[in-house]
């Protein structure tokens, strides 16, 4: 008991320093996004992803990832931002408090460091992300970056529309 | 904790899972005793289980189990001897011991610096065995005497554990039932021999053939006879491998049976009815999860039973009923379900009743119709009871909603059948295991869904049966002289308006198909449409993300033989919406 108690410590230890500030930079539409490295599981290619009723439209629907059922979640309609095509982009898979949710994004950029002094979080802005899982903006090159928490952002999110059918069922 | 400390928790988890079966034998042993009266095998049997648990409760360190499980082999040492004369009124001070050891030993599972008190129980048997009087009184107020004798502690945790062990929390703790529930990590399950030596040998015989074809392969002759021999062994094999491997976490119900057993037996005694349990099926198997989970309602059931089901000896009299009332408690399998009754030969339930105290909870309007099965289901809805004076046997502001809420969480159905002055039944069925069932997949709207096939009365095929369209009812037909509502699975999962396929005839002039599912809904039978029956499978269940937790009708996530994520539906379910 004792052993095992002391390496989850440290491993958390471990994980916190190496991740503390490295980000995992996606595109949405022409807008980036970074997000911790931490809260990542892994990274795929777009696959089948099968539609579910009662859900919003930004839940497209559930994959099978080596016999696990992940939900799927369009970062870009939950942002409202163009989505192209269904099928197009790449997935992200994060743990969230709620287990893991795969987001689907445009594009992954890159692995950066954002320290917390350089990233920028007075900011009057009006963002489509809501503001307590906005982190803040941080430089990217000449570009700027919005660092969310996306685990939170999707954990946080309840996706289901329709909760009583009764009344919709009944007279079928 | 050191490595020694480590070692010691490990023996003393391994202690209190014996422990509780000795318990439990010893309970059984007590019962049986009270029944035969004097017998010295069945004393024996209680002393040697006394004994052996005094022993290793002393040796893992349990100093203050080991002191009330000493008074209690004391007890039936005289008891042997017979210089103690063996009374109803002894064998309830030795249950309620019983009850008390269990109680600390589930404590101590929970918490490992947990320090049992048990001198309560002590005094209260010590008074037991000098013939007291108020033997009840005393032991009934055994958990709420929480004066732990810190000096006697058990000695290896004495450094460390003391002061948190003293601090208010831990008191508080003592207080709480709930506390004693050990986490999932801590369960253990005791599975036969038999079964693990099977399933070692066939995955040995697994190895051999993948040796056979990894030697194929080398040669580059996969299609060889003897490889496709192998192929079709190995995929036998690994069908015995699933099976055997769900039969791991089967237990027998036995346990639980008598557990209820000795709920009803106390009930009865608090209420002085009489009444006779008859146990049928006690060797059925079911998943430790699905027992585990349904013990606490069945008990509530018992309750129920015991207390409104069953009438008085005069009551019973006066029908011309045996003054001795009989509660049945059977379990059954079939297929993959387990059926679980519980029926009793008492008032039946009161229709007149249940209606006027539902109209006045506002669950249903004055007017209403609804069926007998309809009617019974309301006893379900929270804060429902029937009763007019909450009495302290059952009414414990835990109701009959328990019960449906656990049957419901296990993918189960109840069914009541009752009738007045005759008596009340119930019938719970439940899957055999938590996470493989047999699913019909169907398709609606090009989406394929499962639903379990427990869930279904048979198939249909729509062409066959005129549908009536009642306005204000919806679509109806009439199934051999039963006119049952239909549904569309398409409609309800993806809002469309109306049946998705058309009767129309293709060229030859076949219509096509128009396949439907028949269901149990709340004592009634309904009919879902759907666009195509695609096969039956078996479906390993996997959960879903907590997103999917509050949409009603889907229960659980799929992976289908084509490799495709698929919902496992509940049709009840979606058309309750969840109520």
């Amino acid at each position: 008991m004792t052993t095992a108690s002391t390496t989850k410590i440290d491993a958390t230890l471990l994980d916190s320093d190496v991740d503390e500030a490295k980000h995992l930079v996606f595109r949405l539409a022409d807008e980036l996004y970074a997000t911790p490295l931490s809260s990542i599981r892994e990274i795929t290619k777009m696959q089948h992803v099968k539609p579910v009723p009662f859900m919003a439209p930004c839940f497209r629907g559930i994959l099978n990832l080596r016999g696990q059922i992940i939900s799927v979640v369009d970062l870009r309609l939950k942002f409202d931002m163009p989505c192209p095509e269904p099928n197009s982009g790449l997935l992200i898979v994060v743990d969230t408090d709620n287990g893991p949710i795969a987001t689907i994004v445009d594009d992954v950029v890159s692995v950066n460091d954002f320290d917390q002094d350089s990233i920028e979080t007075n900011l009057a802005l009006k963002t489509k992300v809501p503001v307590e899982f906005f982190t803040g903006v941080g430089h990217l090159g000449e570009r700027l970056v919005n660092i969310i928490e996306i685990g939170k952002t999707l954990s946080n999110e309840d996706f289901a529309i329709v909760r009583r059918m009764k009344d919709q069922a009944v007279g079928l | 904790m050191d490595g020694d400390d480590q070692q010691m928790r490990e023996l003393q988890l391994i202690f209190i899972e014996e422990g509780k079966q000795s318990l439990a034998d010893a309970e059984e042993t007590l019962m049986a005793l009270e029944t035969t009266g004097f017998d010295v095998e069945l004393v024996n049997k209680a002393f040697r289980l006394a004994h052996n648990f005094k022993g290793s409760a002393r040796t893992v360190g349990f100093t203050e189990l080991g002191k009330l499980a000493h008074k209690y082999e004391d007890l039936l040492t005289s008891i042997k001897k017979e210089t103690l004369a063996l009374s109803p009124k002894l064998i309830s001070a030795l249950l309620k011991c019983n009850d008390t050891l269990r109680k600390e030993l589930l404590e101590t599972q929970a918490n490992p610096e947990y320090i049992p008190n048990v001198d309560a129980a002590i005094e209260a048997l010590t008074e037991a065995a000098s013939g007291g009087e108020s033997i009840s009184a005393t032991l009934s107020a055994v958990p709420s005497t929480p004066e732990p004798d810190w000096t006697s502690g058990f000695g290896f945790f004495e450094d460390e554990a003391q002061k948190p062990a003293l601090s208010q929390p831990t008191l508080k703790k003592i207080n709480t039932p709930k506390a004693a529930t050990p986490s999932v990590a801590d369960e253990t399950l005791k599975i036969p021999a038999q079964r693990l030596d099977v399933l070692l040998n066939i995955i040995g015989e697994l190895v051999v053939n993948q040796s056979i074809l990894d030697e194929r392969r080398a040669k580059s002759d996969t299609g060889s006879p003897m490889a496709v021999q192998a192929i079709g062994y190995m995929s036998k094999l690994i069908s015995d491998i699933q099976s055997l491997s769900i039969s791991l976490r089967l237990v027998p119900i036995k346990p639980l049976f008598q557990k209820l057993r000795r709920t009803a037996r106390d009930v009865a005694d608090s209420l002085g009815k009489q009444v006779n349990l008859v146990e049928e099926g006690d060797y059925c198997e079911l998943d430790k999860g699905v027992i585990d989970r349904m013990a606490d309602p069945l008990n509530h059931m018992i309750r129920n039973a015991m207390d409104h089901g069953v009438d008085t000896a005069e009551e019973r009299q006066k029908l011309g009923k045996s003054p001795v009332a009989t509660v049945r408690v059977s379990a059954l399998t079939q297929d993959d379900q387990v059926k679980i009754t519980i029926s009793d030969d008492g008032r039946g339930l009161n229709k007149d009743k249940i209606l006027e105290k539902s109209i006045k909870n506002g669950l249903i309007k004055k007017g209403d119709e609804l069926t007998d099965e309809q009617i019974f289901a309301l006893i379900f809805a929270p804060g429902f009871s029937t009763k007019d004076q909450v009495t302290d046997v059952s009414g414990r502001g835990v109701g009959m909603e328990v019960v449906q809420r656990a049957v419901e969480d296990l993918k189960g159905s109840i069914r009541i059948e009752s009738a007045l002055g005759k008596g009340t039944t119930f019938e719970i069925s439940l899957p055999l295991s938590l996470s493989i069932i047999g699913g019909m997949v169907v398709e609606a709207n090009g989406q394929s869904y499962i639903v379990p096939v427990s869930q279904l009365v048979e198939t249909i095929e729509l062409n066959k049966y005129s549908i009536e369209t009642v306005t204000g009812t919806g679509r109806t037909l009439n199934l051999r002289g039963e006119v049952l509502p239909v549904y569309n699975l398409a409609s309800i999962l993806h809002r469309k308006r109306g049946p998705v396929l058309k009767n129309k005839p293709d060229k030859d002039g076949v219509p096509p198909s128009r396949p439907a599912l028949v269901t149990h809904y709340r004592g009634k039978k309904i009919t879902f449409e759907v666009d195509k029956i695609v096969n039956q499978q078996k479906i390993v269940l996997k959960r879903l993300g907590k997103e999917f937790e509050r949409i009603p009708g889907i229960v659980a996530g799929a992976v289908l033989s084509n490799g495709e994520p698929g919902l496992v539906l509940s049709l009840d379910q979606l058309v309750s919406g969840g109520d």
